[in-house]
């Protein structure tokens, strides 16, 4: 176990060196970003100056190595555009973006995980279906879509929530969050209805396959001829067994809705990471867009690291292996 | 406990809607990046950071220049200009005005990493004369300090002192600064609370120096930045906001009809412009070994095949007017009787082209940028096509702003969109400096995307600098614009239309500069 996370720490410090490194690559197409930080008027020379400053003209492994050495004292840089230094600036915006996904994350669960098992096990035919035409129609319809017909109905209409914000925040030390008032979660509504929508889905259609498949084995026959009471043969025997995979996705699942909340926080202009990193790419802000990167592959690591130590709590099998 | 909490947080939310009662929510497209009045050149920065720091002199809602912090000013020779300061101004944490704040803001607004040092490119420094007056030193006899100086508002020094802020933040230094996230003017707002691409709010500053001539009556103003087009329509549409200043224009027509809000649409003073490679190859291969672009027929012709009307009908949604001229008719130096005279009329282009040996057509390449321009995007293509129809091929490609910058400023275009609107001077010598200067890289011609060269042009711009007598200089410039015009490096499109939406109980003027000037507008009952 302890040489497991040994390894994986191991693994974390090389892949986010080779994300950054790609990173870097990348950034020499990305275009200038000195004309957006100097006034129309300013001169060639002045231009060149800036670029020498911020050592834009040196060869991209000088930049990158450069990078590297800063980011391995704790400094990221300041942000081009912003102006403030780049770490605040993510920790500024982690809390929206964390509570966007966990309240997304929960609606989820809470609706995908039954509806899942329930058409696995119902006979009624016709709610199945529609059921399912349901959910195709979750997963293919695009989310800023979504999201925005989800604006026209519940606040152009309706009127019953915000169409944009994250509403009254409070902050706890470092922590900003918008769960301790009315017009905060009002406002999360939206966004994380929004978010959940490809997720519940998903879940729901894995849910189902996978449990249909597990009544198919023998064992849960067997359990059924042995007059197991219905409710414990469901969810006791098949559930569990029909869990694992689940899991798997939701885990990847959660580091997606992190890293590329992009469209639902700019639909919903929610204060995120997304909605930052948007913004970086539009200035050519280098600075924020190296440490993004960065930060997310370590949040996909943490994520499947995660992922397969609940496997140990689920799969007992696993602890002899 | 749940119980408890649920109340207590509403009546803590109806308390502070209740504190102030005329509040205005301002949303516009984009964040400002900084609260630092000398970290970025945008207009919409600049336009927010005027409602709570001001300058020596600001325009009115006129366009008009009036003495703001300083009372009058004059000049004790060519290159000094002396400013008797307005007293007992006080700063927003109660510090005084006096002379030792413009020393120190325009000592700031000078540093090398300054982002605005541009936009007082003829000021060299400030020395205090007593309390207050101060002599501002120019670099060179100029007519237009005192357009820059209305763009440079003004700083409390003790303050900047106290946290380490009497220089710009320096990226390059890493160092992150005071005056990014706060603020401490002497406007007629003050800030209350920020975060960062959600809101901002402002509120009436009780001691403003002018309070008791105060022309508002706006108690608070909430300024949202809505990214996304689709959001910040819906949210007119719910009555989320009070003045929306970045609008799309298809759809004005819809927002019309709504009996809650009032559009506002007028031409700005920002004239969008194609430029015709001027160099002596052409980017998509010469002709015969010459560049066709070099002849003024056809240049003429090129302008001729397009049916500018219909773009401005069809595309700009008939919300502007078609522009003869390089400058908009609020800037002076605007000359309506030598405005271009090129109307739409394919066939004569089509001889144009026949005379200068072109009749078979030639190849261009055409780079157009997005989300820059208003609509830029879609008249484009529109232009491509109308010269397809008299055998010009012009290859169309579409850049993101951070990559087409490069493209222009490399010179590897032929046909490049650019819109120049003389802000935030006001002025025929921001354009003239610019665009129609020959570049020569220490200043002149920066933007000068064709590489125009006239020696008459330039002679005439470099005598208007010096020029103090501003009839005569404006004389000078109009003279230099009209010779550039005759020979058309630029071919002018249309005015860029400004484009607000209020709601009906707001009366904000629209002015063709596109700045928000709320201590102007009053909220009624």
């Amino acid at each position: 176990m302890l040489s497991y996370l040994i390894k994986r720490l191991v693994q974390v410090v090389f892949l986010m060196l080779a994300v950054a490194f790609i990173s870097f690559t990348m950034f020499q197409y990305l275009g200038d970003p000195v004309n957006n930080m100097l006034p129309e008027s300013a001169t060639q020379a002045e231009r060149e100056a800036l670029r020498g400053k911020l050592g834009l003209t040196d060869p991209m492994l000088m930049q990158f190595w450069r990078f590297v050495v800063r980011l391995c004292h704790g400094d990221f840089g300041i942000s081009y555009y912003n102006q403030v230094d780049v770490f605040h600036l993510i920790l500024e915006r982690l809390p929206a973006t964390l509570e966007l996904v966990a309240v997304a994350v929960v609606i989820s669960l809470l609706v995908g995980f039954p509806l899942g098992v329930w058409s696995a096990i119902s006979k009624n035919r016709f709610l199945l279906s529609l059921v399912q035409f349901l959910s195709l129609l979750g997963v293919s319809l695009p989310s800023f879509l979504m999201g925005i017909l989800l604006i026209i109905v519940f606040s152009v209409w309706l009127g019953w929530f915000p169409s944009s914000g994250r509403g009254v925040t409070t902050h706890l030390g470092y922590w900003s969050t918008g769960l301790l008032s009315l017009s905060g979660w009002r406002s999360i509504v939206l966004p994380a209805l929004s978010l959940s929508l490809f997720m519940i889905t998903l879940i729901m259609r894995l849910v189902r396959s996978e449990m249909l498949e597990v009544m198919r084995t023998d064992y849960i026959k067997f359990a059924k001829a042995r007059g197991l009471p219905t409710r414990s043969l469901y969810f006791r025997h098949a559930l569990r067994n029909a869990l694992l995979p689940v899991v798997t996705i939701v885990g990847l699942q959660i580091g997606g809705l992190i890293a590329f909340a992009i469209v639902t926080e700019t639909v919903f202009q929610w204060p995120g990471m997304g909605l930052l990193f948007i913004q970086a790419i539009n200035y050519v802000d280098i600075p924020v867009i190296s440490a993004y990167l960065v930060f997310i592959s370590l949040i996909f690591i943490v994520i499947n690291t995660s992922v397969d130590l609940l496997y140990y709590l689920i799969d007992p099998r696993m602890k002899k292996s | 406990m749940k119980k408890f909490v649920l109340p207590l947080l509403l009546t803590c939310m109806s308390a502070h809607t209740a504190q102030a009662e005329n509040i205005v929510r301002w949303a516009v497209a984009a964040d400002i990046p900084t609260l630092d009045p000398y970290a970025f050149a945008s207009t919409t920065a600049l336009t927010f950071q005027n409602h709570i720091y001001e300058g020596l002199l600001q325009r009115d809602n006129d366009l008009k220049l009036q003495p703001t912090l300083a009372l009058r000013w004059e000049y004790v020779n060519d290159t000094t200009l002396r400013f008797y300061l307005r007293q007992g101004v006080k700063f927003q944490n109660g510090d005084d005005f006096d002379s030792a704040d413009v020393v120190a803001s325009i000592a700031r607004v000078t540093d090398p990493d300054s982002g605005i040092r541009a936009n007082a490119s003829t000021i060299k420094d400030a020395v205090a004369v007593d309390k207050y007056t101060v002599d501002i030193h120019l670099k060179q006899k100029s007519g237009i300090a005192l357009n820059e100086l209305s763009g440079v508002m003004m700083m409390d020094k003790e303050w900047m002192t106290q946290h380490n802020a009497l220089k710009p933040t320096s990226m390059s230094q890493g160092t992150e600064g005071y005056a990014t996230n706060n603020t401490n003017g002497t406007g007629p707002f003050m800030l209350v609370s920020r975060q960062r691409e959600a809101q901002m709010v402002l509120k009436k500053n009780p001691t403003w120096w002018n309070a008791a001539h105060s022309q508002t009556n706006i108690d608070e103003i909430i300024f949202k930045p809505i990214t996304s087009d689709a959001t910040r329509l819906s949210g007119i549409l719910a009555n989320e906001y009070d003045l929306v200043t970045s609008v799309p224009l298809q759809d004005i027509d819809r927002l019309r009809k709504d009996d809650n809000i009032q559009t506002l649409v007028s031409p700005s003073l920002r004239v969008d412009f194609l430029t015709f490679n001027l160099r002596d190859t052409l980017n998509a291969g010469n002709v015969n070994g010459k560049n066709p672009l070099k002849d003024l027929r056809v240049r003429q012709a090129l302008m001729m095949a397009v049916n500018r009307e219909a773009i401005v009908q069809k595309i700009m949604r008939g919300m502007t007017t078609v522009a003869n001229t390089y400058l908009a008719p609020a800037i002076p130096g605007y000359d309506v009787s030598h405005a271009i005279d090129l109307k739409f009329d394919p066939a004569k282009a089509k001889t144009l082209l026949t005379e200068a040996g072109y009749g078979d057509g030639f190849k261009l390449a055409f780079d157009c940028v997005e989300g820059s321009y208003m609509n830029a995007p879609q008249w484009c293509q529109a232009v491509q096509s109308y010269w397809a129809k008299i055998g010009v091929k012009a290859t169309l490609t579409m850049h993101t702003n951070s990559v087409y910058n490069q493209i222009t400023d490399n010179g590897k275009t032929d046909i490049a969109v650019l819109g120049w609107a003389n802000l935030p001077i006001m002025d025929a010598y921001s354009i003239s400096v610019q665009l129609l200067h020959t570049n020569d890289n220490s200043g002149f011609g920066m933007f000068n995307v064709p590489r125009y060269s006239n020696p008459k042009v330039d002679s005439l711009i470099e005598q208007s600098i010096p020029e103090l007598d501003d009839a005569k200089r404006v004389s000078l410039l109009r003279d230099e614009i009209n010779l550039a015009q005759a020979d058309l490096p630029y071919m002018p499109m249309h005015f860029e239309p400004v484009v607000w939406v209020a709601g009906k109980k707001l009366s904000v003027k629209q002015s063709p500069d596109n700045v928000v000037r709320l201590w102007y507008a009053k909220v009624s009952p």
